[in-house]
């Protein structure tokens, strides 16, 4: 038996099956939220780049008007500059969530795009958890200052001058501990959404582009 | 007519279209009216970019097919057995044998991968293959010879299988 033969009946059939109506009508739907998975990214997008926002910046001008002193002030604004640096990676990715929604485009295309998108979402979320420690680290040094106006990065360095190498060693390896404890978590979550449908994509390009 | 009421009055001309890839794509009433659903979202917010240039069917196929296949569910819903027809059609002992085949050959492309779905549906609906392929991103040579392996894939399957 050959699809051709069962073409028609089966192209009737699949219209005219009355067995499932939809529950709702358009007007009903089109005030609806999505559950697109380019929207969901762009949400979560969202809500990073706000927090950054809102973080960083009464941050940075609380330290600046604390810690008036030149020294302090270039690392203050350097870790403020290298956090709000990724403001604008994340608005790019942003913009491309607009660009990628409109499902207009062809099928393998719509993929590679979509492909792209969590992929380099991914990739941002990684870097952006690896930073957060370093960072989370040297500014709580800069915070910490006691009533001789001596910042923590001071008590750190002649604390460390007095240990021994193991300790040293050993102090290294706590902060590696979280650095990679944090990344671990941060890949873990990121592979527990998007994993299995990055696979499913892939291999659905890999498809199309098998002659 | 302002925007929104002349996109519901050609999707509703068209929601045929809908309902296909839906019951092609989703194989429980609830997938069902979720696809629905996020098609009816996803076409609407493509609407702006429909320019009138190709036909509305064509249009309205590619953003249903795009949103189905790359449709997310949290969740990840697994069907066990995915049966297209087994709200389509009668138990098998009230079948005649046309009828049969025909839920044989439900059965045969609830198999197939969504990309091969994808070009089934189209040929179903009588594309040539230049479109198709426009549709699918890829060469009509490449279109001919997926359908081409698609339609041994169906036959062989309908035939080792008659009544499953």
């Amino acid at each position: 038996m050959e699809l051709d033969n069962l073409k028609q009946q089966m192209n009737r059939q699949l219209e005219d099956d009355n067995n499932w109506q939809p529950t709702e009508d358009f007007k009903g739907i089109i005030g609806k939220k999505s559950v697109n998975i380019v929207q969901k990214i762009r949400g979560s997008l969202w809500m990073e780049t706000i927090i950054g926002i809102l973080v960083n910046i009464p941050l940075a001008f609380y330290m600046g008007y604390r810690f008036p002193k030149l020294l302090q002030l270039s690392v203050v604004w350097f870790i403020f500059f290298l956090i709000i640096a990724t403001v604008p990676v994340l608005i790019y990715l942003i913009a491309q969530t607009y660009w990628f929604e409109k499902q207009t485009s062809s099928i393998r295309e719509n993929l590679t795009r979509i492909h792209q998108l969590i992929t380099r979402y991914c990739q941002v979320n990684l870097v952006l958890t690896l930073l957060a420690v370093p960072l989370g680290f040297t500014l709580g040094l800069y915070l910490a200052v006691d009533s001789n106006g001596k910042d923590g990065l001071g008590h750190i360095v002649d604390f460390i001058v007095g240990l021994s190498f193991e300790q040293n060693l050993f102090i290294l390896g706590v902060f590696l501990f979280f650095e990679l404890l944090f990344f671990f978590l941060m890949r873990s979550y990121l592979r527990y959404f998007y994993s299995k449908y990055l696979i499913k994509i892939k291999e659905m390009i890999s498809e199309l582009e098998r002659e | 007519m302002n925007r929104e009421s002349e996109f519901i009055a050609l999707l509703e001309a068209h929601q045929r279209i809908v309902k296909k890839v839906c019951r092609i794509y989703a194989h429980t009433t609830e997938d069902r009216n979720d696809l629905f659903q996020e098609i009816a979202l996803q076409a609407w917010r493509s609407f702006p970019r429909f320019r009138g240039d190709a036909q509305f069917s064509t249009w309205l196929y590619r953003v249903s097919l795009n949103t189905a296949i790359t449709f997310y569910r949290k969740e990840q819903k697994k069907t066990s057995v995915p049966v297209l027809s087994e709200e389509v059609v009668a138990p098998a002992s009230e079948l005649d044998p046309r009828e049969e085949q025909l839920e044989s050959m439900y059965r045969a492309i609830s198999t197939l991968s969504e990309l091969d779905k994808a070009i089934v549906l189209l040929y179903l609906e009588d594309y040539p293959y230049d479109d198709i392929g426009q549709m699918m991103g890829i060469t009509p040579n490449h279109v001919a010879v997926k359908m081409s392996r698609i339609k041994i894939k169906l036959q062989s399957l309908t035939q080792a299988s008659p009544n499953q």
